[in-house]
C-alpha cells in the first residue's frame, strides 16, 4: 500500500489487534489503522475533489452576486432571490456574511480549491505527508466549525436561507466527517486506548454521521421555518 | 507478510491470510447493507414525521374563511362615496415600519378627499411579515381591522393611525389583543369578542395569498411588500418607478391639482 507512506503507525498496534476479534467476523486492521475498514485513500479524494468542486463553484457564484449586488444595491436581484425567506440577497448584506471584515465566500474560494488539489492528489494516489493531513484536519475542522456557527446564524437571526450558502453547508458536512474519522483511523488524532474499540466503530459506520448531520440540519431548517413552508405547499 | 512462499509455514500462513481477506470482504458487506439501512430508515422517519406534522398543523390552523361585512372579496376596507370616480388603494402590514413611516405622510391628504367625495381609499391589510419574524401580530392586527371594518360609526383611519403609533419593534411580538381592543374603542368600534374568537383570521390568510398572487397585464406581480400603493388597480410607484408615490404623485395620478 504505497498511499499509507509517509504514515506512522499508531503504537501498541499489535496488542490491541487481539481484541479485535468481534461479531462481524474478526478481521483485523491493516497496519498502521485502527480499524479493520478505513476509508480508502481514493474514496476520500474523490469526496474531496467532488465536494470541493461544488463547494467552489458556491462560494464563487456567491461572490460574483455579492459583487453585482455592490455595483448597483437598489437595482439587482440576486439569482438565488427565490421569496422573502429563501434569498441570499439579504442574508450577503448581514455583518454575520463577513464576520472577518470581507464576504466568507471569500474564503471558501480559497479553502475549497485547497480540498481539490488535495483530494486530486489522493485519487492520483499520492501519499500525502502526516502533517499535510494534519493541516487539512485542522482546516476542514475549522470550516465545519465556521459552517455550523452560519447555520445558527440563519436559521435563528438572520431568519432566511441562502440557497447558495447552503450548497456550501452540504459540502463541508461530510468532507469534515471522513476526513475526521480517517485522521482518528491513522492516529493522527490521539485516541487512547479505552476509546479505540469505540472509535473503530465510528470509522466502519462513518456514512451515518453524515447522514445523520445532515438530516439534522434538514430538521432544524423545516423548524425554524415551520410557519414559511406551510404557506408555500 | 513472507516474500516467498516456499515452506509449509509460509503457505499455511498465506492461506490464513486468503481466509482473514475473505471474513473482512464479508464482514464489510453486512455492514455496508446495515449502514445503508439505518440510513433509509432514518430518512424515512423523518419524512413521515414531517408529513405527519404538515397534515397535522394544516388541519389545526387552516382557520375557516369568513367573509366580514363591509369588505370587498379581496379583503378591501373601502372608506368612501361609491360615486367617487378614483380609488386609491394601499396594502399595508400592522407590522411594518415603512407603512407607519408613509401613512402619515398620506393618508390625511387621502382622507380629505375621502370627505370631499373625490376619491375611494382601500385598505388592504396583509401578514406577511409574521412569516418573515415568526409570531402572529399581522394576522391578529389584520383581524382587528376587519371586524372593526362591518362595524357602523367607526373611524376606521383613526384606528389605522393609531395602530401604526403605538406600533412596537419588528419581531416583538406586536400589541396585546387587549391593547388593540382599547385602540379600536378609541375609534368607536367594539371588537372584544371577534379579536378573541379571531373570527376573520382565515380571511385574512386568504386576502394575504391573493394580494402576492395578483398580476399585472403584462403578469409582472404588483405585490412584493408593503406598503403598496395602487390608483384604479394599477401599480403607482415613487420616482424613478421604486418604492410608493408622494401625494403630489397621487394627486397628480388622479387628476386633482392643489
Amino acid at each position: 500500500m504505497s498511499t499509507r507512506g509517509g504514515v506512522r503507525p499508531p503504537a501498541a498496534r499489535s496488542s490491541s489487534a487481539s481484541v479485535q476479534e468481534d461479531d462481524d467476523g474478526g478481521a483485523l486492521p491493516p497496519q498502521g489503522h485502527l480499524s479493520a475498514d478505513p476509508v480508502p485513500p481514493r474514496r476520500l479524494g474523490l469526496l474531496l475533489t467532488i465536494g470541493g468542486v461544488i463547494g467552489f463553484l458556491a462560494a464563487f457564484t456567491l461572490t460574483v452576486e455579492r459583487i453585482k449586488l455592490l455595483a448597483d444595491p437598489s437595482g439587482y436581484k440576486p439569482s438565488c432571490d427565490i421569496n422573502p425567506f429563501i434569498s441570499c440577497g439579504s442574508v450577503m448584506v448581514t455583518w454575520q456574511a463577513r464576520l472577518f471584515g470581507f464576504p466568507n465566500p471569500l474564503i471558501g474560494i480559497a479553502a475549497f480549491a485547497v480540498a481539490v488539489t488535495l483530494g486530486v492528489l489522493l485519487l492520483s494516489g499520492t501519499p500525502l505527508p502526516r502533517w499535510v493531513r494534519v493541516g487539512w484536519q485542522v482546516g476542514i475542522t475549522l470550516g465545519f466549525v465556521f459552517v455550523c456557527w452560519l447555520m445558527t446564524q440563519s436559521l435563528y437571526s438572520i431568519k432566511a436561507l441562502c440557497p447558495w450558502c447552503m450548497v456550501a453547508w452540504a459540502a463541508v458536512i461530510p468532507m469534515f466527517w471522513t476526513t475526521t474519522v480517517d485522521s482518528l483511523d491513522r492516529g493522527l488524532v490521539p485516541v487512547p486506548r479505552g476509546a479505540r474499540r469505540a472509535v473503530a466503530t465510528l470509522v466502519e459506520y462513518r456514512l451515518l454521521l453524515s447522514v445523520f448531520t445532515g438530516l439534522v440540519v434538514v430538521v432544524l431548517i423545516a423548524q425554524a421555518f415551520w410557519s414559511q413552508w406551510l404557506s408555500l405547499v | 507478510m513472507p516474500d516467498r512462499p516456499t515452506t509449509k509455514d509460509a503457505r499455511r500462513e498465506a492461506a490464513r491470510e486468503k481466509a482473514r481477506q475473505l471474513r473482512e470482504a464479508e464482514a464489510r458487506k453486512k455492514r455496508r447493507n446495515r449502514v445503508l439501512a439505518i440510513s433509509a430508515a432514518a430518512v424515512a422517519l423523518v419524512l413521515v414525521i414531517g408529513v405527519a406534522a404538515i397534515v397535522i398543523t394544516r388541519a389545526t390552523a387552516d382557520k375557516p374563511v369568513v367573509q366580514p361585512p363591509g369588505v370587498t372579496g379581496d379583503g378591501g376596507i373601502v372608506l368612501g362615496n361609491a360615486s367617487a370616480p378614483h380609488t386609491v388603494t394601499i396594502f399595508e402590514d400592522y407590522q411594518c415600519p415603512a407603512c407607519k413611516a408613509y401613512e402619515p405622510t398620506v393618508v390625511p391628504w387621502l382622507d380629505q378627499q375621502v370627505q370631499a367625495g373625490t376619491i375611494k381609499l382601500e385598505f388592504r391589510p396583509l401578514i406577511f411579515l409574521d412569516r418573515r419574524f415568526g409570531g402572529d401580530y399581522s394576522l391578529r392586527a389584520a383581524n382587528a381591522a376587519f371586524c372593526l371594518a362591518g362595524q357602523s360609526g367607526v373611524d376606521f383611519v383613526k384606528f389605522n393611525e393609531a395602530m401604526y403609533e403605538a406600533q412596537p419593534e419588528e419581531g416583538t411580538g406586536g400589541l396585546t389583543d387587549s391593547k388593540i381592543v382599547s385602540i379600536a374603542q378609541g375609534a368607536g368600534g367594539d371588537i372584544g369578542t371577534c379579536i378573541a374568537a379571531g373570527t376573520y383570521e382565515g380571511f385574512a390568510q386568504k386576502v394575504d395569498a391573493a394580494a402576492f398572487a395578483l398580476t399585472d397585464a403584462q403578469g409582472a406581480k404588483v405585490v412584493s411588500g408593503t406598503p403598496t400603493v395602487l390608483v384604479d388597480g394599477k401599480l403607482l410607484t415613487g420616482d424613478g418607478g421604486q418604492g410608493v408615490p408622494s401625494q403630489q404623485q397621487i394627486a397628480a395620478a388622479v387628476g386633482i391639482t392643489g
